[in-house]
């Protein structure tokens, strides 16, 4: 495998898995913009135990989530208070004041970063997002996951069902953080160093997008979304410094054409139709 | 006669300086089919409300098979017997049919059968008595058809489908009939007697009368937010309070004068 390809699976994969954790969240009706922090997280916790501990890099990897899912814990109930744009602007005010305690706290490196001295192969990443795509999946595939959508939907009628709402809420957001720690471990280790501006408020963005533009009503949503943002402009690297014009471009296209994101359930639901049809009657 | 499977006694509420519900009370039996009538703002829905957690009453009780509901949270009525439609359909937009369906079974599963997929445990996830209730009440669908495109009349019954899954004790449908046609009405008086059949009791709002003559037996009616009927419907009619508030003082008048 060369090296580019090799690195763009990296990104692809660690992306993947960053947009799951905004598609979990997402998926209850909550917008995280504040995804960058919770990554930052993550990739200074494995930076550190494997630096100043010397921990094993799977080891590193999984405080890397329990310390993103803590963290997130934590902070879900004074943020799930709010809600629409208020909770938009919440978690990323939680981003900012976590890049802003990295580049004040020298311990972390400050403003010059962290070199990293444990290191993963690309085929690490994959097998991650694999597990983590797979665990998409299944939270989505059972009732949990059903009611997290009922609570997406129409908080108040899925309360009167008896769904815990506040639970269901929280909870998604500690998976999140915790899936968004990971990430930030992954990248760590794959790039050998992390410095906080590069967990900025324009990889926040970009994540959500990655859920919205690939739709939040299917777990298929954030896996075809951030392949389509992670590998169009990779594919446009022939259009040279068009590249970014054109698929600005294909963004707009693909807001006006699917304003619910490239995979919905009636898309889906259509082609499982044609496919199999009339083998799924009730 | 057994203990009434609800009772209220004098519900108040107020929003703003507004009393939207003063002093309510009535029973309604185990089993009954009980309507609650009144004209636009008489305090019906809010009354639904209170009873099913959404709003505290500021005076009052509501027992639910003799025990008070004071202090039992919304999710929690559920549990306890209680399940509701609305007024206007409040189906979940981006879940399937039978998934809508399924989340009126939520609150008789444990966490540990929540996180068995759905798709590979039908029986034990309740995926398969779901469909077996949908296919009894003659709901014959593809399995992941969306609510959405749905006409209003099936969409209605799949509510009431979803408000049954839960395996209640009391139902209480706020306008179930509300925009239907004739042939629909008639479908769900149809369905909503087999639910009674089943020995739920239906505490029902609506506004369509032959419809609700046609269904239930017992009757209270409610204007400007106070009880002033309570009783069986073939006496309603008889009623003076009752004929004033829906036909209105001059008419009422010019009735008893004819």
């Amino acid at each position: 495998m060369s090296g580019y390809l090799s690195g763009v699976l990296a990104i692809l994969g660690i992306n993947i898995i960053f947009a799951y954790s905004i598609y979990i969240t997402a998926a209850t009706g909550q917008l995280n913009l504040g995804g960058a922090g919770f990554q930052a997280i993550g990739a200074y916790a494995c930076a550190l135990l494997s630096n100043e501990l010397g921990l094993p890099i799977y080891l590193t990897l999984v405080f890397s989530a329990i310390l993103g899912g803590a963290i997130s814990f934590l902070i879900a109930f004074p943020v799930l208070r709010t809600k629409g744009v208020y909770m938009v602007l919440a978690t990323f005010a939680i981003a900012e004041i976590v890049a802003g305690i990295i580049l004040n706290t020298d311990y972390l490196g400050g403003p010059t970063g962290m070199i990293v001295n444990a290191y993963i192969e690309t085929e690490v990443v994959l097998v991650v997002a694999v597990i983590i795509v797979i665990l998409g999946f299944y939270i989505m595939s059972t009732r949990i996951g059903l009611a997290m959508r009922a609570v997406h939907d129409d908080e108040a009628v899925a309360d009167l069902m008896g769904v815990d709402k506040r639970a269901i809420q929280v909870g998604a957001f500690t998976i999140g953080g915790a899936i968004a720690g990971l990430s930030g471990g992954l990248y760590a280790l794959y790039f050998g160093f992390i410095e906080a501006q590069y967990f900025n408020a324009n990889i926040s963005i970009f994540v959500l997008l990655y859920v919205l533009i690939g739709g939040t009503q299917t777990a298929w949503g954030p896996l075809v979304g951030a392949s389509f943002f992670t590998l169009i402009p990779e594919a446009l690297r022939i259009g040279d410094d068009w590249r970014f014009f054109i698929f600005g471009v294909i963004i707009v296209i693909m807001m006006i054409f699917r304003p619910e994101g490239i995979v919905t359930r009636d898309a889906l639901e259509r082609v499982w139709r044609q496919l199999f049809s009339g083998k799924r009657n009730v | 006669m057994s203990d009434p499977i609800l009772r209220l006694e004098d519900i108040s509420k107020s929003f703003g300086g507004v009393r939207v519900l003063e002093k309510v009370s009535f029973d309604v039996e185990r089993g009954a089919r009980h309507a609650l009538i009144g004209p636009n703002g008489a305090g019906k829905t809010t009354l639904f409300n209170v009873i099913s957690g959404i709003h505290d009453p500021e005076q009052g009780k509501v027992l639910l098979e003799g025990k008070d509901l004071k202090g039992i949270p919304s999710r929690k009525r559920i549990k306890k017997g209680l399940s509701r439609s609305f007024q206007n359909i409040r189906l979940m937009p981006h879940l399937s049919v039978l998934e809508n369906v399924m989340l009126g079974q939520h609150s008789r599963f444990q966490f540990l059968d929540m996180v068995k997929p759905l798709n590979f445990s039908a029986k034990s996830t309740g995926k398969a008595e779901a469909i077996e209730t949908l296919n009894s009440f003659g709901i014959d669908l593809y399995e992941g058809q969306t609510v959405s495109s749905l006409p209003y009349g099936i969409r209605k019954k799949i509510e009431v489908v979803r408000a049954l899954m839960s395996e209640p004790q009391l139902l209480l449908l706020d306008e179930p009939a509300a925009g239907l046609n004739t042939a629909e009405t008639n479908t769900l008086r149809d369905l909503l007697k087999e639910v009674s059949n089943r020995g739920i009791t239906l505490l029902l709002v609506d506004h369509d009368m032959p419809f609700v003559n046609s269904l239930c037996e017992q009757v209270s009616v409610m204007n400007f937010g106070q009880l002033i009927y309570d009783g069986p419907i073939s006496d309603l009619k008889k009623d003076e309070k009752v004929l004033e508030a829906y036909l209105g003082m001059d008419e009422k008048s010019e009735r008893s004068n004819a």
